[in-house]
């Protein structure tokens, strides 16, 4: 499990930068935007699979966090907080492009992409990888936060701005995907 | 590491292996300047300005010929008041003038030609570990610019003597971020998109 001394020293230091950036030092801000451009670059970039337009949405979103930053709960973890705004902006991006069925997927229409057991470890892996990229992003989103992240349930349903119970069902489903996606049992 | 549960066990063990060696595209370096460019300073109220007001540190500049005419003035005024008050045969505390004008003027290095140069960060929680400052004068290196921690003034200081001529610096704040100096109104942004705070040492110390 995540370190949870770590992870509650860490949003007591967020609070403390929110604070300074709200008394008007707005470059303290830059501290917050150096501990999370990398995670939020990445799942924007998992998101639009374009550097460029990445780059830009990911600014889009930090910049909408300082705009809205009084708006934030001190106390509470930053990160899933940007990644919710950041999540926005890629649904209003794919909205305006008139691509919202890539946010909303039917679960049926996701292709295996293995019809035979893998013969290696490393196939299996490989196939696992390729599973997931194909995966919609909702539920590709669920698993990262959940299993390389380590969130608890709690934090990955703020992340992705849903209730509790549908975060669990997101994860669950996501599992249920890949796991048809690679042919597995 | 987190563990399975019961019901994630019913899955490929390979599938959190893979969610977990997910490589992410790494961010590109223009990402982080492209964001502070597009900041506007927020509009603060009276009373937060206020609050600003006094939290932040007073940092006084000055040129040891200003420094020393400065006291000079203070100790005959000192003088002045204390033969007012005491009446004109009142004997004069000689020590108070000296030793405010040791404590206050700083003695150019004439060999030299540095003048003395202080540097001062408010960290009133100490949340900071180590604070150096990194400028044009020491080549962007922290190696023996550390600044020590004041506890009663809870501010971290540093003091320099530097040759005359303009500066570039930034803090390093925990041998990993840098921040301009919040008590130096003029920053320049370096080709890399960072924001140095610049400094003017000469017979006028002063931030321009």
């Amino acid at each position: 499990m995540r370190d949870t001394s770590n992870a509650i020293q860490g949003a007591s230091r967020d609070a403390e930068i929110v604070r300074d950036v709200l008394d008007g030092n707005v470059d303290a801000f830059s501290l917050l935007v150096l501990r999370y451009q990398q995670r939020a670059y990445a799942m924007v970039f998992r998101a639009v699979r374009s550097a460029s337009l990445a780059a830009d949405l990911t600014q889009d979103a930090f910049i909408q966090a300082y705009e809205k930053l009084e708006q934030f709960s001190p106390g509470r973890p930053f990160y899933p907080w940007l990644h919710a705004i950041a999540l926005n902006i890629v649904r209003d991006y794919y909205r305006k492009e008139g691509r919202q069925d890539i946010l909303h997927v039917d679960i049926d229409s996701v292709t295996t992409i293995a019809d035979e057991p893998p013969a290696e470890a490393r196939l299996d892996m490989d196939r696992a990888v390729a599973a997931l990229e194909q995966l919609p992003i909702l539920y590709r989103e669920a698993l990262i936060l959940r299993y390389r992240e380590e969130y608890e349930f709690t934090e990955v349903a703020r992340a992705l701005n849903i209730g509790l119970s549908a975060a669990k069902m997101r994860v669950k489903r996501g599992l249920e995907l890949l796991r048809d996606m690679i042919g597995g049992e | 590491m987190h563990t399975p549960d019961k019901r994630e066990r019913e899955y490929p063990a390979g599938l959190y292996e893979a969610i977990r060696g997910y490589e992410d595209a790494k961010a590109p370096a223009e990402l982080l300047p492209g964001i502070l460019n597009g900041l506007k300073p927020r509009r603060l109220s009276l009373w937060q300005r206020l609050l600003r007001l006094m939290r932040e540190p007073v940092t006084v500049s000055f040129t040891p010929a200003r420094g020393i005419a400065t006291v000079a003035v203070l100790a005959v005024a000192l003088m002045s008041l204390q033969l007012v008050w005491y009446g004109a045969e009142a004997p004069v505390a000689e020590r108070t003038s000296v030793l405010l004008a040791e404590r206050a003027v700083a003695v150019p290095d004439a060999a030299h030609g540095t003048v003395p140069v202080r540097f001062v960060l408010a960290d009133e929680l100490r949340r900071n570990h180590s604070v150096a400052v990194i400028g044009s004068f020491n080549q962007w290196q922290d190696g023996g610019y550390s600044m020590r921690y004041d506890t009663a003034a809870k501010v971290w200081v540093l003091d320099l003597m530097l040759p005359r001529g303009e500066y570039e610096y930034v803090f390093l704040v925990d041998g990993r971020m840098t921040i301009p100096d919040p008590g130096i109104s003029l920053v320049r942004e370096d080709n890399f998109g960072s924001r140095n705070s610049v400094l003017y040492v000469g017979d006028e110390t002063r931030e321009i």
